[in-house]
């Protein structure tokens, strides 16, 4: 296995506030990378950078992307252009807001295949109906004739999940894609991920915070706190045998369904403390 | 399907005027032209044939409202589909590139906006010369920025939602995006402003034929009817009140149907 993403000592700021601070990270071809953290860690902003999506307030000061030998961040737009969505894919957080919701549903889905791999309208069409398909929608002729409003959260997760391997790439950023969605969906849509993925041989950066999904599906795992990479490793050993304090409360911290009469633990407040001193340090 | 009544009866009239102004020679009673100095300010009703009286030159009132119709949807169409594509563009770019862009048409559009638009109208008029090509410039030149600021607020706005961003990641040019997702999400505003907009542009047209600054005037208008009635209202009122009444449906009939269609267009006025 070779490293398909490696970010290197990338530093990112808002105005004066320092958003990631030096985060390294090696993701290998065919792996399914987990960033978790709590909100406002930073793991969103990574995946951002990747897609150089940062909002115009963010700007990268120092570090380096590098996928599959190419520089990203060196890219001009046109380069850049060529690579996302065909090499790149993003699936957004929000399936209610990430679609267009004045274009139906079939004219969104083909946007990729006619314009990135040059299928005609048909073509396209039979390729968007095919996907559908893949992500286990029912009557996908009937869902490509839609508006967005007129399907479900997790029908619309599921159509945004087929976009982003309409063009089989090489690298998946799911930016927390479960957590607009209900429960039992949440299940059903992370099985259909893990299986696109197994299918596709797909590298897979998975952004979340929900540590039960780390163990269900990602191999390894980074966690951010305050910018800052706090711990990498073997999904199982980190989920296991937690070395940093912080990663240890925020195990404890996840309710457990097995054990319902035990109260919630937040982190303590001697973790964020010392944590607060080491950022500062 | 609107059900707004709003849409159809200001559509409906709108319908019916364009109609007539296609059909002017066939529907017109009289020729707009002739004159009969033997029947001057015939009162409506009373003689067969002219339905709404004649002028100080004889002339039919009706069939002079019917060929003004001409003029006053021509102006009212071309010059608001004119300024709305010129609008749209400058409002699009500005929305949607930021910076620098938005700055100068921003700035553009205050300063444009601090000329009061009927003095500049006249203006512009005067400096481009009289005829039809020169109201519809000037109507271009000053009312772009109607649409110019509305779509470069919508643009903004949907600009920052996520969709955009979700297209910009699937690595779409920008100006694929601005075509493919923005410009759908905007084109209900471009439409209400359209209608309004005509309604602005006929008013526009009447005020610059009854200054003489329009059309020759051997083509009727209904501006230059409201001015030759005016000088004789005491002696012959339907001279100047037909054209008068018709101008006023027209522009109620067309704010009318951008206000019906802003309600139906918006989800969020919808109830």
């Amino acid at each position: 296995m070779s490293a398909l993403l490696e970010i290197r000592g990338l530093s990112a700021n808002a105005g004066r506030a320092p958003i990631l601070r030096n985060v390294s990270l090696t993701v290998e071809q065919g792996e399914v990378m987990a960033l978790v953290g709590e909100s406002g860690a930073g793991k969103t902003s990574v995946a951002k950078a990747i897609l150089d999506i940062l909002p115009p307030a963010i700007r990268v000061t120092s570090g380096e992307i590098v996928f599959d030998g190419i520089s990203l961040l060196s890219l001009d737009r046109r380069e850049r252009n060529n690579l996302l969505g065909v090499r790149i894919a993003l699936i957004p957080q929000d399936p209610q807001t990430s679609l267009n919701p004045s274009r139906r549903i079939g004219d969104q889905l083909t946007d990729g295949l006619r314009l990135r791999a040059g299928l005609g309208r048909s073509a396209a069409l039979a390729r968007a109906t095919e996907l559908l398909g893949d992500v286990h929608i029912r009557d996908p002729q009937l869902v490509l004739r839609r508006y967005p409003h007129e399907l479900s959260g997790g029908m619309r997760q599921r159509v945004l999940i087929a976009q982003a391997f309409s063009l089989s790439p090489q690298l998946i950023i799911a930016d927390e894609p479960t957590t607009a969605l209900d429960v039992t969906v949440q299940k059903q849509v992370l099985r259909l991920i893990r299986q696109l993925q197994t299918e596709h041989k797909t590298t897979l950066i998975f952004v979340t915070h929900d540590l039960g999904v780390v163990a269900q599906i990602c191999d390894k795992m980074t966690v951010l706190y305050g910018g800052k990479v706090l711990e990498q490793g073997p999904a199982a050993d980190v989920l296991a045998a937690p070395s940093h304090p912080y990663t240890r409360a925020l195990l404890a911290a996840n309710p457990r369904y097995d054990r319902p009469n035990q109260s919630l633990r937040p982190v303590p407040a001697d973790v964020i403390a010392a944590l607060r001193r080491e950022l500062a340090g | 399907m609107p059900r707004d009544p709003r849409i159809f009866l200001g559509g409906g009239f709108i319908l019916l005027l364009l109609l007539l102004a296609i059909l002017a020679q066939f529907i017109a009673p009289q020729d707009p032209l002739a004159q009969d100095l033997l029947l001057t300010t015939v009162p409506p009703l009373n003689e067969p044939g002219y339905l709404l009286g004649t002028d100080s030159l004889g002339r039919d009132i009706l069939s002079r409202l019917i060929h003004a119709s001409r003029i006053a949807m021509t102006v009212a169409f071309a010059a608001s589909i004119l300024a709305g594509m010129l609008g749209t563009i400058m409002g699009l770019a500005a929305g949607y590139l930021g910076g620098w862009w938005d700055a100068a048409v921003s700035r553009l559009i205050d300063i444009w906006m601090a000329f009061p638009p009927v003095l500049l109208s006249i203006l512009l008029v005067a400096v481009l010369g009289s005829g039809l090509h020169s109201v519809i410039a000037a109507i271009v030149v000053i009312d772009w920025t109607r649409f110019a600021r509305v779509v470069r607020a919508e643009t903004q706005q949907q600009s920052r939602l996520e969709y955009v961003e979700a297209a910009t990641a699937l690595g779409m040019s920008r100006s694929a995006i601005l075509y493919r997702e923005i410009l759908p999400n905007v084109a209900p505003a471009i439409l209400v402003l359209l209608s309004l907009e005509m309604g602005i542009a006929v008013i526009v047209e009447a005020i610059l034929s009854f200054v003489g600054l329009s059309v020759s005037s051997d083509t009727p208008t209904w501006g230059g009817m409201i001015a030759e009635g005016r000088q004789i209202v005491y002696q012959a009122w339907w001279v100047l009140v037909f054209p008068l009444v018709t101008l006023f449906l027209t522009v109620l009939a067309f704010n009318q149907l951008g206000d019906g269609l802003r309600q139906w267009l918006d989800p969020m006025l919808k109830r």
